[in-house]
């Protein structure tokens, strides 16, 4: 079984299915657990209080595939710079369907031009929305998000593209046919499947219903922005009550979709604001990048050694992104503790495990790029700050550069990454819509104030990129990145570009 | 046809550099920009160009993150600028052209040129500025 997945080459699309039916079969278990019909159970968060949960969706909530999601941290490696941010993709799942059920009951009190049905399809996209994800959630979506293999996804976010290959794989189907038939629930996976990655439907006059799991301010949202604030110790605010108040579905642009009163834009503002604020502060801090960087790092030494990890019988090789579903975090570090063959990938996963982090050696942003020589111009090289494997493969392409000018002494090719996120957004705002009056036409938030502009102005204000490397070679990597992007791109940098890493400006 | 020597990047500042030649702004209304690159990448004439984008059809609008990607870097190069307090408008900064144009005719072959230059015809005309609606 395990041969036929290890293949010279990057999987076709059927094989990434044929091996999320192999992944499956070790993580749905043949029989349900015996809940009672009509069984329910209560569960406490720590953030939102009481979550409860019904018989059907135990059934799906005790099986390994979900109960995996505890041992993955929700942001990834962010716990190693921000210690209380250890909260895990299961505590978010449970999180997201509360505020599905919240959603669900404010809109169900509003006056509106349609019905929502019963909640249970929405409580059930809430539980299965995140199941795509593998160890370290974003940092291995980044990476596996830029294989070859993963072209398959086309334009959906790749978690979520793994989460709908498993709903609509046989033994997914055949599970959830058999809770339904037991449990007298409807469980219509392709939609909910739909609603996940936020495709349209072919009658997409419905709008709200996927808006619910994926919209402008969907349960997901409402979840991750409150706990990972929480648990990082950032302080932002949502007024989550005057949300559920003013929420309501109406016509807008040919869609019933999900609206607010004017009295509830408020909220819709501090959304668009906490988002960017999250981004610029936790998934952006640069401790975290490097962290990101540390984890590629391992991944890339693998492949370039041909190393496969052994689980349950499996070789992978981490060609395909369902290889990265086998793993939850902490497989990682005991690869680094049993596997000593190889002293360097070793060295690699214990310098993560132990924090032992790369550091900055250079920062890219607008402010560190000398005005009065040269081009001034960061472009070519923030075009490289774009999504996908082509400027993945240039960033890789420029780092090596930088390493083989440098020739740091005892450090790997690995260990010296060129780290440009990828521009701040606010297309939701674009999509947001607010009821001027009760019985108005709904027109987008961005009528009242330029709701995506701001936001998005402080992002790119705040955007840094950065050179990383170990401590002890960053005056060389330094010196390095300065002559190759002087020779490259005509970029002068300033001398805070080193400064403030604490690196000696080179001459 | 294509002489390959470029990027993606390069062809939207040419495209931007022979507009200027008939606007000073364009439109900063993402659905706007996002839906005239989309209109131009589906033609099969402009395809070699466009290629490399990508567009998610998730929501109301085409939406390409490569594009997303240039236009936030060319704000932060000082090329366009988008101005307070209404952020409506990409204002083209001048001395865009004449770096743009001379990087257009650096990468660019003549036959290139031309086709850049209906592209940017199209690309003006669809995302000529309205006034602030704040």
């Amino acid at each position: 079984m395990a041969d036929t997945l290890v293949a010279d080459g990057d999987p076709t699309h059927d094989q990434i299915r044929e091996q999320i039916e192999c992944f499956l079969k070790e993580y749905i278990p043949p029989d349900m657990p015996p809940y009672e019909v009509g069984t329910t159970k209560v569960i406490h968060d720590g953030l939102w209080g009481t979550v409860l949960l019904h018989s059907w969706e135990l059934c799906f909530l005790d099986t390994p595939l979900f109960q995996r999601l505890r041992q993955i941290h929700q942001t990834g490696l962010a716990y190693l710079v921000y210690p209380s941010a250890t909260h895990s993709r299961l505590e978010h799942t449970l999180g997201v369907m509360h505020n599905v059920q919240r959603l669900f009951e404010a809109i169900t009190k509003a006056k509106n031009q349609k019905s929502l049905g019963r909640p249970d399809p929405y409580r059930l996209a809430a539980l299965f929305h995140d199941v795509g994800h593998g160890i370290f959630s974003h940092a291995s979506e980044q990476v596996y998000g830029n294989l070859t293999s993963a072209s398959v996804f086309g334009t959906k976010r790749p978690h979520e593209a793994l989460s709908e290959l498993i709903l609509s794989s046989n033994q997914f189907q055949a599970y959830a046919a058999k809770v339904a038939d037991k449990h007298k629930v409807r469980i219509d996976v392709e939609t909910l499947g739909r609603w996940i990655v936020g495709s349209a439907a072919k009658d997409e006059s419905e709008r709200f219903m996927r808006e619910i799991i994926n919209g402008p301010f969907d349960s997901d949202k409402l979840d991750y922005l409150f706990r990972d604030s929480h648990f990082t110790g950032l302080r932002l605010s949502v007024d989550l009550d005057r949300l559920w108040y003013t929420v309501r579905i109406r016509k807008a642009k040919g869609h019933f979709r999900l609206v607010v009163l004017q009295s509830g834009a408020t909220p819709l503002e501090q959304i668009l604001f906490s988002k960017m604020m999250l981004l610029i502060t936790v998934y952006h801090h640069h401790k975290v990048r490097a962290c990101d960087c540390m984890f590629d790092g391992i991944i890339e030494y693998m492949h370039e050694h041909n190393i496969s990890y052994e689980i349950r019988g499996m070789h992978l090789n981490f060609r395909s992104p369902v290889d990265f579903l086998w793993l939850t975090d902490n497989d990682l570090y005991s690869l680094g503790f049993r596997t000593p063959k190889d002293e360097k990938l070793h060295d690699l996963i214990h310098n993560l495990y132990f924090r032992r982090l790369l550091k900055r050696a250079v920062i890219l942003s607008r402010r560190m790029v000398n005005e009065d020589e040269g081009d001034n111009d960061l472009g070519p090289l923030l075009e490289f700050a774009s999504p996908g494997q082509r400027s993945a493969l240039k960033r890789r392409q420029l780092a090596r550069e930088i390493y083989d000018k440098a020739k740091p002494p005892d450090c790997l090719p690995q260990e010296v990454w060129l780290d440009l996120p990828e521009m701040p957004s606010t297309k939701a705002a674009d999509e947001t819509y607010v009821l001027p009056t009760q019985h108005g036409v709904p027109v987008p938030l961005k009528h009242f104030f330029p709701a995506g502009k701001w936001p998005e102005q402080y992002g790119i204000t705040r955007w840094r990129g950065h050179v990383f490397c170990p401590e002890h070679c960053r005056d060389k990597v330094a010196k390095a990145t300065m002559e190759v992007l002087r020779e490259k791109y005509s970029i002068h940098l300033k001398k805070d570009a080193f400064l403030e890493c604490k690196v000696k400006v080179p001459r | 046809m294509a002489s390959g020597n470029w990027t993606t990047f390069d062809v939207v500042r040419a495209i931007l550099a022979h507009v200027i030649d008939k606007a000073q702004a364009i439109s900063a209304e993402t659905p706007v920009l996002h839906g005239a690159l989309y209109d131009l990448a589906k033609e099969d004439k402009f395809k070699p160009y466009l290629n490399d984008f990508t567009f998610e059809q998730r929501g109301d609008f085409p939406f390409s993150r490569e594009f997303h990607t240039q236009l936030v870097a060319l704000e932060m190069a000082g090329h366009l600028s988008c101005q307070n307090p209404d952020f409506v408008q990409y204002h083209i900064l001048p001395k865009m052209k004449t770096h743009f144009q001379k990087r257009t005719k650096r990468f660019f072959t003549d036959e290139e040129i031309a086709d850049i230059g209906v592209m940017a015809d199209r690309f003006a005309l669809a995302t000529a500025p309205v006034a602030a609606t704040a």
